[in-house]
């Protein structure tokens, strides 16, 4: 009996910014402007919030903004005044964003894989992501305030991908 | 309309509650569950009409929940509201007893075109 291997496809860079576009769009109710460069200010704290997908293909889908950014994601999404809003709040929605763009990566994979539940950081310079490398990264920006979203891949580069790294 | 709406985010169970509202239905009786266990207990002993579910929840999962329920003899009618809408998930959920799995993000109109096979 011969085992026939499936081979992940992992989302485009393009792909990823309609993912991300799709949850803005459906629970912020409003747009995110993708494909931008990378802001300057690289000095600035920002909070992360990520899932990971293991199985027959691992990785990690990460979503970085400023504590300003995620604080409105929040009140965007609980529908309400962003100064009544909790740290516990901020967590849950910004978290809650990772879980359904990763989620939608996870179907796109096309092998067996699971979900992890979302985590949510602080400061995302304290993030390290062992033995993994970025596949895809979409710069955005939603009210002002700086969007990342980052496709990770555990393991060494292989030569399935769709779409390598680029100035989207 | 008794309502379980089961999910481990606080927001998410809000939007689900605000867009069962938005697409028409009766929302005076909901029940929020942050896990699968509560699900199960809601499911069994509040006598609901409907239990909408995300899958990946801590403690118990949405999947484990609907086939405790349907191990204790309830047919309540439940469907996913879940961030993964592969096919090997929703064949796993109509095997396990869901009526549907609606995939995130969704809005109004994904909910009527779905719900309104099942709900008056």
């Amino acid at each position: 009996m011969t085992i026939e291997s499936i081979t992940p496809v992992l989302p485009s860079q393009e792909e990823l910014a309609e993912l991300a576009a799709e949850v803005w769009g459906s629970f912020l109710d409003d747009e995110i402007v993708v494909g931008l460069d990378a802001p300057d200010d690289s000095d600035q704290t920002m909070m992360v919030a990520w899932v990971s997908i293991t199985g027959e293909w691992t990785g990690h889908l990460q979503v970085l903004t400023t504590p300003a950014g995620a604080q409105c994601i929040a009140s965007a999404m609980f529908q309400m005044d962003a100064a009544e809003i909790s740290p516990e709040e901020v967590a849950d929605a910004f978290g809650e964003i990772a879980n359904m763009v990763g989620g939608g990566v996870k179907g796109m994979v096309g092998v067996h894989t699971a979900l992890s539940l979302p985590q949510v950081v602080l400061d995302s310079r304290a993030l390290i992501s062992p033995e993994a490398h970025q596949h895809s990264t979409v710069h955005a920006v939603w009210r002002g305030e700086p969007l990342q979203f980052a496709l990770w891949e555990r393991g060494p580069k292989t030569e399935w991908h769709n779409n390598a790294v680029g100035g989207m | 309309m008794r309502i379980v709406v089961a999910d481990d985010s606080t927001v998410m169970r809000r939007i689900v509650i605000r867009t069962l509202r938005q697409a028409g239905y009766d929302c005076s009786d909901v029940i929020e569950a942050a896990n699968g266990q509560e699900a199960y207990e809601a499911a069994l002993n509040d006598d609901p009409d409907l239990v909408l579910s995300d899958w990946n929840m801590p403690e118990m999962t949405g999947i484990e929940s609907l086939r405790a329920i349907r191990e204790a003899g309830s047919e309540v009618l439940f469907g996913f509201v879940t961030s993964e809408g592969s096919a090997e998930m929703r064949a796993e959920a109509v095997a396990a007893g869901a009526a549907f799995l609606i995939a995130k993000p969704f809005n109004a109109d994904t909910f009527r075109d779905v719900l309104d096979e099942f709900v008056a």
